[in-house]
C-alpha cells in the first residue's frame, strides 16, 4: 500500500522526516509565480531595450509653431484682394470682399500642422540675395499667423527640380529651403479662396 | 470675282478651322511644343518634363461607354446593388458589412457605387473601390523586369516573376481561404546572379488592423525572414521603384489616413485602351498577350528622358478623384503621398510623393492593361508597367513591361506558403 510520502524524491523525503511536509504542488505554485515574477521584470526592462528605436527628424524647424494655438490666418497674395481665416470653436471662417464662410476645418489644420513639421532643409544666409530669383519679390503669398507666437513668412517659387519651396521668415533676410508640401497646403488654401461665396 | 474670292476665303477658313477642331479632340502627340494642353493634366513634375522635351505622350480619344465596359457586365451589375450595404469603419477605415457589422469575406465590385466628395469619408471610399477593383480578375502572374535608368540608360536590370491571388474581390467566391486572406503574392527573382532566388511571400489579413505578413527567402543563407510591413516603402534592390508601386498603391487601405482634396481631369496612361482579348488554355487559366511597351533607352535614336515610353502606351484623358494617403507607421519612409484615381474605373494613375521631411521627391506612372473574356462577364485590370521618377536625383526606373500574363481562377492556397517560398530555389 502507497503513501503520501512514496512519489516525494529524497529531498522531500529528508525534509518530511524532519517534520516539514510540503506538498509537489505548491513547491510548483511557487516556482510558477516566480517565472511570472521573471517574465513581468523582463517584459518591463528587456524587450523594449530589443525593440528598434523610433525614426526621428533632427534639424531646425521652419517656424516653432503650436497650430492648435493659432486663431487666424492672413493671406496677402500677390495677384489678387488679400483673405483671412479665423477659428471659430472647432470651425474656421474665411474673410474676404465677397463676405465671410465657413470652410473646411481639414484645409486650415493641415496648412498648419504641415508648417509646424517642417524642417530647414537649406538655409541660403548670403547676404544681397536676388530675392526675385527666388519668387520672393514679390512674394507669391504673404502670410501671417497670429495666436501664440505671431509668425510671418513670405513664401516663393519652387526650386527647379520642384522638391522643396523658397520662404522667407519675416522680418528675417535668409531664405530657407522647406518641403514643397507646403506649397501643396497652402494651394488648398488658395482654392478655397477662388471658391465662389456661399448665398445666405 | 469678288464674291468669288470672298466665297473661297470663307470656305477655307471653315475647313481650317473644322480640322483644327478635329486634331483638339483627337489623336495627337503632346510634347515641348504643345505642352500648354496639357496644363493642369498632369502632375506639374511631370508637365515640367513635357515642357523641356523630356516626355513626349501619344494622346488618343476615348469612348469613355467603351472604356467603361472593359469591366465586366456582372462587375457593374454587382456595383449598382452593392449601394447602400457598405459602411466604414470610423477608427481604421476598414470595410464593414451593414448586416453583421464585421469585415466581409468577399465583396464584389465597388462597395460605394456613388461618391459625394463633401462626405468626410469620401477618400476612404474612393480607396475601397480601387483596391477590390485590383482584385476583380481574381489570381494572375507574369515574368517581368524592373529596370533602373539614369540620363546614361540602363544601369542595372532584374528579371522576375510575381504571382498573386485575391480573395475579397474576386468575380466568383473562393471559399477554400483557410487563412482568412484578401489576397497573397509569391514572386522569384531570377536575374542577375547576386538576385537568383530570392523568393518574397506575402499576406494581406482580412481585417482592419493587422499588419502585411512579409517573408523573404535568402538563398545565400536558406532561410526565410520576417520582413517589417513598412518595407513596401523600400527602394527595390537600390532602384527607384518600390514595392507600393504595384497598381500605385499596394497596402491595405487601413494602412493610410486617406483625404480627398480635389477632383479634375489627367492623362492616364493606358495599354489599349479598351479589353484585351482573353484565350484560355485550360479549365481555369487563360492567357492574355499584350504589346510590348518599349523604353526610350532600347529604342534607336529616341529623344527625350531615356525611361520615357516609346511604343504601345496612350494617354487618355480622365476625370479623376485627387486623394492624400499618409501612412501612421512611423518606419514607413513615405510621407504625404498624392494620387490620382479614375472615378469611374477606380486606377490610380499618377502618384506623387514626400518624404517625412515633406521634400516632394518622387512620381510613379502606373499604366494598366484590361482583358475581358469573350461573353463579357468576366474582367481583369492588371497593372502592367510602373514609370517610377526620382525627381531629386533625375534617375528612373521602370517596372513590369510583360508581353503576356496568365490569370487563373483556381489557385491552390497551398501555392503561396512558407513551404513553396523555400522550395522555390531548391
Amino acid at each position: 500500500m502507497s503513501t503520501a510520502t512514496d512519489s516525494l524524491s529524497d529531498v522531500d523525503r529528508r525534509a518530511a522526516d524532519d517534520g516539514d511536509v510540503r506538498p509537489p504542488f505548491r513547491r510548483l505554485a511557487i516556482m510558477a509565480l516566480v517565472a511570472v515574477l521573471l517574465a513581468v521584470i523582463c517584459i518591463l526592462t528587456v524587450l523594449p531595450g530589443l525593440a528598434p528605436p523610433l525614426p526621428t527628424r533632427g534639424g531646425e524647424r521652419v517656424v516653432e509653431l503650436d497650430p492648435k494655438q493659432v486663431q487666424q490666418v492672413e493671406v496677402v497674395p500677390r495677384d489678387g484682394a488679400p483673405y483671412s481665416f479665423a477659428r471659430k470653436g472647432d470651425a474656421w471662417v474665411m474673410s474676404r470682399p465677397q463676405g465671410a464662410d465657413v470652410v473646411p476645418s481639414d484645409r486650415l489644420d493641415g496648412f498648419l500642422e504641415t508648417l509646424a513639421g517642417l524642417t530647414r532643409l537649406v538655409v541660403i544666409d548670403e547676404p544681397d540675395q536676388n530675392l526675385a530669383e527666388f519668387g520672393l519679390e514679390p512674394p507669391r503669398a504673404v502670410v501671417t499667423i497670429r495666436g501664440g507666437k505671431e509668425v510671418t513668412l513670405a513664401l516663393g517659387d519652387r526650386n527647379p527640380p520642384l522638391t522643396a519651396l523658397y520662404v522667407q521668415i519675416l522680418p528675417g533676410t535668409n531664405i530657407v529651403l522647406a518641403g514643397a508640401v507646403l506649397l501643396w497646403e497652402f494651394d488648398k488654401l488658395v482654392v478655397l479662396s477662388k471658391t465662389q461665396p456661399v448665398e445666405p | 470675282m469678288l464674291k468669288t474670292s470672298r466665297l473661297a476665303l470663307a470656305l477655307a477658313v471653315l475647313v481650317l478651322t473644322s480640322a483644327q477642331a478635329r486634331s483638339d479632340e483627337g489623336e495627337y502627340v503632346l510634347n515641348k511644343d504643345n505642352w500648354q494642353k496639357a496644363e493642369g493634366l498632369l502632375p506639374d513634375p511631370v508637365l515640367k518634363r513635357v515642357k523641356s522635351g523630356d516626355y513626349s505622350f501619344k494622346v488618343v480619344p476615348l469612348d469613355a461607354q467603351k472604356f467603361r465596359e472593359n469591366y465586366s457586365t456582372t462587375y457593374w451589375a454587382a456595383s449598382e446593388a452593392n449601394e447602400g450595404k457598405y459602411e466604414l469603419d470610423a477608427e481604421t477605415c476598414g470595410l464593414k458589412d451593414k448586416a453583421t457589422g464585421k469585415m466581409p469575406d468577399w465583396v464584389f465590385g465597388k462597395p460605394f457605387p456613388k461618391i459625394d466628395p463633401k462626405d468626410p469619408q469620401a477618400a476612404c471610399k474612393v480607396a475601397w473601390n480601387f483596391y477590390l477593383a485590383n482584385q476583380m480578375g481574381e489570381g494572375a502572374g507574369a515574368t517581368f523586369t524592373l529596370n533602373g535608368i539614369d540620363r546614361n540608360g540602363e544601369f542595372r536590370r532584374i528579371k522576375l516573376w510575381l504571382h498573386a491571388n485575391s480573395y475579397l474581390g474576386r468575380h466568383k467566391k473562393d471559399d477554400d481561404n483557410p487563412e482568412n486572406l484578401r489576397g497573397t503574392t509569391l514572386s522569384h527573382a531570377m536575374e542577375p546572379a547576386d538576385a537568383e532566388g530570392v523568393n518574397i511571400l506575402g499576406q494581406q489579413l482580412n481585417d482592419w488592423t493587422s499588419q502585411d505578413n512579409i517573408w523573404a527567402y535568402i538563398p545565400q543563407t536558406r532561410r526565410s525572414r520576417r520582413v517589417n510591413a513598412a518595407s513596401r516603402s523600400d527602394p527595390i534592390a537600390g532602384l527607384d521603384i518600390f514595392s507600393d508601386d504595384l497598381n500605385c498603391y499596394a497596402g491595405k487601405v487601413e494602412y493610410y489616413k486617406w483625404k480627398m482634396t480635389g477632383e479634375g481631369e489627367v492623362l492616364a496612361p493606358i495599354v489599349g485602351p479598351y479589353a484585351l482579348k482573353q484565350n484560355p488554355v485550360g479549365p481555369s487559366r487563360i492567357e492574355v498577350p499584350i504589346p510590348y511597351l518599349r523604353g526610350a533607352y532600347e529604342t534607336p535614336g529616341a529623344e527625350g528622358a531615356p525611361w520615357q515610353i516609346t511604343e504601345n502606351l496612350v494617354f487618355v484623358k480622365r476625370p479623376v478623384w485627387i486623394l492624400e494617403g499618409e501612412s501612421t507607421d512611423p518606419y514607413y519612409n513615405f510621407g504625404k503621398v498624392i494620387m490620382y484615381v479614375d472615378k469611374d474605373m477606380s486606377r490610380i494613375y499618377w502618384k506623387n510623393v514626400h518624404n517625412r521631411a515633406g521634400e516632394y521627391f518622387y512620381t510613379a506612372m502606373c499604366g494598366y492593361h484590361f482583358s475581358k473574356s469573350e461573353d463579357g462577364t468576366y474582367s481583369a485590370t492588371t497593372p502592367n508597367m510602373v514609370m517610377g521618377v526620382n525627381d531629386k536625383t533625375d534617375r528612373a526606373a521602370l517596372g513590369g513591361r510583360y508581353s503576356s500574363q496568365f490569370l487563373e481562377r483556381d489557385f491552390d492556397p497551398q501555392y503561396f506558403s512558407l513551404r513553396a517560398l523555400s522550395r522555390l530555389s531548391d
